[in-house]
């Protein structure tokens, strides 16, 4: 018993270690070497720089505009994440819990959201965006993300809220609660690690998207940070220094939100507080 | 308490979305003109610094007139499907950059407008433009919907310390070719950067100008826009050739290799040869990419036949038919200044890029400080065929081909003829 | 409850509203156009089945494309999910190291896709990148093309996300704080091992969040693009084409709008399929 207790903790072990070195290897080359020249690049195979070069970062910043692809994103990427997250916990609750006669087809019907190739978007919605003025618009952005969002989020509620035991409700309504109130007061708080992480997923979704992106967008003071990455990929470039650094530039603010995210992710209940 | 929290919340949203739109109106109504442009050649484009300055002075020179909107879009793909969305919709900007099949899509979707007419209007800047360059572009109906701005002549750059330490010269025939690969690899050198990621640019040089100067009917085929049949013996036997090149001869990483690779493997002294145009000579010197004096180690040739690739670029297409004359006459003003002498000339100067048009005299004194530039046109003028590149005779399809197919070829899945094959299909898909 | 009617339809509202907005016409146009002959810049003509007919009797890719994009769909529904599960539940028991182990393994799903196209192509580049080189060690005249040779290409591309499986891990973990704790208790007072508990206490509770999972895993695999486009664009011939790269390739290189909404329409009822037939498996309607 004994020595199969000691075997599978070291298989554990293994297993996550294997899992963080495939994690944070690449990551780490990249960083590593946007520190490098072009040259240290390719000769050295894996040693550290020479020194602390940020003369990559100055080149990042020179050659693309950051600076307003920084606000835009994080304009584009807020509000598209409080919107999406507000409208669909609302509608993950009532189709988790009410059984009404449209219930599975609309949750089939928001399902098309992930299957749908994004090929076939592209030219259909920059017509919809011009159409109503909302090409070239941060709004149209912020919009176009949150329905992206919507069947991930939607899942991810709805399977939380089916944990959550209807008795809670039911004591709610007996104390004279009203269904707006059930839900903002108790189900909602309760629902707190469900919400984060639906949060942190249509956050990496708005922070990272690029084609719609550059597609509903025309002028620069409307593009948002992944278009920057593509600033160091025009033909006839060939300076890794400055590409992988922007890399490290476009990906730190998502780790920073993880981080910040990632206590409410398991914070949520408090003990006990579900009891049937 | 919760719920007044919840609809304050929402109320935030509301208000923040009209800020978000609100700030979009707010910009100045325009007084001018206003004519739209997108282009590529932004942040690591090896041509930004140069189209930045012709688009500051065209801005300059017509501020009380004409409002100039400029859409960055880098890297190619990202302005290419942007610009093909655009296409579908029937709203090109008024002035593109017509490569990549962007021409033929313009004319299918009615936007272009053919430029003859306006060219004969006015005979000064038809002078610049240059009747070669309108030649060029003038398809078969007598009709010309873009104009270039560069000529393109390019050969190889080699390394001339690994040429001389094997002791070979650049060779006269494509047999002579390949004992040099031969050479070059028993002195312990790789002979080629190569690259079959992106467009396959080196690689396909390669194979151009070895359809191209292979006889007669290869050099048509070279110089023939938008073939259906790419099973010809010329090509087949080029692929076949091509394919001892990418097994043998080759950088490590050549198949899947993107631009960047097979410059920095040239650069980096890992390759005795590349194919590419002049705009790479000042990477050369670049000691960023080189190690310091390898700009003296380089020299340039012909390809195999006394042969060269030499064409016109696309160039820029007026996307305006159906627009209000005010609009038109703005765009013509822009296209006329992306044409011209001066423009021409900060590309010379800034990106080494060769002028399109004959009135531009290159000085002495630029010859003097830009040797290698200088040998390439005066080794050019020399030769005895000229072809044009894959990228400018194949479907955009084809292109695409070429790079999924090359790793096949080499590693034994398919035979060159089968490959050739292949490039058939991909034409015939493209619409 | 007559009163709570009213609140569904307020609270299923702006959903509904939104997804029309973005979804609709795209979807309508899709489903229209996948029998018309439509090419970029030309008008839409009817043509009956032929984007059809062309796709199924005259299209030697296809098979092989769809049975690279099934084939990615399995082990994403099973292998993904099977790590991401058994880290989230290793992880659940808070220790020093579960915090620093769970943001280090959700860094690649954080990375943009541009972005980690980019990094695999020079890690696994077969002259400078690290792989090649560690290799090298041990055996100095190692060289093989991880991307490019046709035997592995698939399996390389596999490896760039098969085992990056952090999202599965954090909603299991989302998950599992809504165990109450006194079932743990209870199951130590009986003496129950670790794995038991995961086995009869954990897992069955878990069996939504999984069925979600999977299904958002599978999907996944239907919109797998960008890094595809960064490193082989399907190649080498057709080796790594799934679906979504078919499709784009279809529409922005040759453009075919037809053809490529054909495709579209393919796909989408392959993904509600799958989307179905998950919901079957892990009985995910049932109360």
């Amino acid at each position: 018993m004994k020595i199969l207790y000691i075997i599978l903790n070291v298989l554990k072990f293994l297993f996550i270690i294997t899992l963080v070195s495939i994690a944070i290897v690449p990551f780490l080359w990249v960083f590593i070497n946007s520190f490098k020249s072009n040259s240290q690049i390719l000769s050295s195979v894996a040693g550290f720089p020479d020194g602390l070069v940020i003369k990559n970062y100055w080149n990042a910043f020179k050659l693309a505009p950051f600076v307003i692809f920084y606000r835009n994103s994080v304009i584009v990427t807020v509000i598209s994440t409080c919107l999406n997250v507000f409208i669909l916990s609302m509608s993950a609750y009532v189709l988790a819990r009410y059984r009404f006669k449209f219930n599975n087809a609309l949750v089939l019907l928001f399902s098309v959201g992930l299957v749908i190739p994004g090929a076939a978007l592209l030219q259909p919605l920059y017509k919809t965006l011009i159409a109503t003025s909302l090409y070239n618009t941060l709004t149209g952005l912020i919009i176009t993300y949150a329905a992206f969002g919507i069947p991930i989020t939607l899942y991810i509620m709805m399977s939380y809220f089916k944990t959550i035991p209807e008795s809670l409700e039911e004591a709610a309504y007996i104390d004279g609660a009203s269904f707006l109130r059930t839900y903002f007061q108790i189900i909602l708080p309760l629902s707190k690690p469900a919400l984060a992480t639906a949060a942190v997923l249509q956050f990496l979704l708005c922070w990272n998207e690029f084609q719609f992106a550059l597609t509903l967008t025309k002028d620069v003071s409307k593009r948002t940070l992944p278009i920057a990455l593509y600033y160091f990929k025009s033909a006839f470039a060939s300076d890794y220094g400055a590409m992988f650094s922007a890399v490290i530039l476009v990906t730190i603010p998502s780790i920073i939100f993880f981080i910040i995210m990632q206590k409410q992710v398991i914070s949520g209940l408090v003990a006990g507080a579900i009891k049937s | 308490m919760k719920i007044r929290l919840g609809f304050l919340f929402l109320l935030l949203i509301t208000g923040a979305l009209v800020f978000a739109g609100g700030t979009q109106e707010e910009a100045q109504v325009p007084k001018t003109v206003t004519v739209d442009y997108a282009t590529y050649r932004v942040g690591m484009h090896v041509s930004a610094p140069a189209e930045g300055q012709v688009l500051a002075e065209f801005i300059t020179n017509n501020k009380d007139t004409i409002t100039l909107r400029i859409e960055e879009l880098p890297s190619d793909d990202a302005y290419t499907n942007k610009m093909k969305t655009l296409a579908a919709s029937k709203s090109l900007p008024h002035v593109i950059d017509s490569k990549n099949g962007l021409r033929e899509l313009a004319v299918k979707n009615g936007q272009a407008v053919n430029l003859i007419p306006i060219l004969n209007a006015d005979p000064e800047w038809k002078a610049v433009v240059g009747q070669g360059a309108i030649d060029f572009n003038t398809g078969s109906d007598g009709k010309c919907y873009s104009l270039a701005t560069g000529k393109w002549t390019l050969g190889y750059f080699y390394n001339k310390e690994m040429f001389d330490a094997v002791g070979i010269r650049p060779a006269k025939n494509w047999d002579e070719f390949m004992t040099n690969c031969a050479a070059l690899k028993a002195g312990g050198y790789t002979p080629l950067a190569m690259m079959t990621g992106e467009n396959s640019w080196t690689t396909n040089l390669f194979l151009a100008a070895m359809v191209g100067s292979s006889n007669a009917a290869g050099n048509a085929f070279m110089n023939y826009h938008y073939p259906d049949n790419y099973e010809t013996p010329e090509m087949i036997k080029a692929l076949t050739m091509m394919k001892t090149l990418l097994k043998d001869y080759s950088t490590g990483d050549s198949l899947g290799a993107n631009y960047a690779n097979a410059a920095n493997n040239f650069c980096q002294e890992q390759a005795a040869m590349i194919a590419n145009g002049p705009w790479m000579i000042p990477d050369f010197s670049n000691p960023e990419k080189t190690n310091p004096g390898f700009d003296r180690k380089v020299a340039v040739a012909m390809f195999p036949n006394n042969s060269a690739v030499s064409l016109y670029d696309v160039g820029y297409s007026l996307c305006t038919a159906g627009e209000s004359k005010e609009v038109q006459d703005a765009a013509i003003i822009f296209l006329k200044h992306m044409t011209s002498l001066r423009a021409q000339e900060i590309y010379l100067t800034k990106a080494n890029m060769l002028p399109a048009s004959p009135l531009l005299v290159i000085s002495d004194e630029f010859r003097k400080d830009n040797v290698l530039l200088s040998q390439l046109i005066e080794k050019s003028g020399k030769t005895d065929l000229q072809y044009q590149t894959f990228d400018q005779t194949a479907y955009a399809s084809v292109v695409d081909a070429f790079g999924v197919y090359y790793p096949e070829m080499v590693f034994d899945s398919i035979t060159p003829a089968e490959m050739a094959k292949k490039l058939t299909e991909a034409a015939l898909k493209n619409k | 409850m007559q009163n709570n009617k009213v609140w569904i339809g307020i609270f299923l509202l702006p959903t509904f509203l939104l997804f029309c907005f973005i979804y609709l016409i795209p979807l309508v146009l899709l489903f229209a156009t996948s029998f018309c002959e439509w090419t970029i810049g030309s008008d839409i003509i009817f043509s009956g089945l032929e984007n059809f007919k062309q796709l199924f009797f005259h299209d030697d890719s296809l098979k092989i494309v769809l049975s690279n994009t099934a084939v990615w769909i399995l082990l994403q529904s099973t292998i993904h999910i099977a790590i991401g599960v058994a880290l989230g539940l290793i992880l659940s028991r808070k220790r020093w190291y579960t915090d620093i182990v769970r943001t280090i393994y959700i860094i690649p799903n954080i990375i943009s896709s541009a972005a980690i196209g980019i990094l695999f192509l020079c890690i696994l580049n077969p002259q400078f990148g690290m792989v090649n080189n560690i290799i090298r060690r041990f055996r100095p005249d190692f060289m093989h093309n991880w991307f490019n040779n046709p035997s592995t290409s698939f399996y390389t591309m596999t490896s760039t996300w098969l085992f990056y499986a952090a999202i599965v891990t954090i909603l299991v973990m989302a998950e599992l704080t809504a165990i109450p704790k006194d079932l743990y208790e209870a199951a130590t007072i009986d003496g129950a091992s670790r794995i038991q508990i995961a086995r009869f206490i954990e897992l069955p509770l878990l069996k939504n969040i999984i069925g979600t999972t999977t299904i958002l895993a599978a999907t996944s695999m239907l919109q797998k693009l960008d890094i595809i486009i960064m490193t082989t664009k399907g190649g080498p011939g057709v080796s790594t084409m799934n679906m979504p790269m078919y499709i784009y390739k279809t529409a922005l290189v040759d453009n075919n709008y037809g053809l490529s909404n054909a495709l579209g329409v393919l796909l989408i009822l392959m993904g509600l399929a799958i989307v179905w037939l998950i919901n079957l498996i892990y009985g995910m309607n049932k109360k």
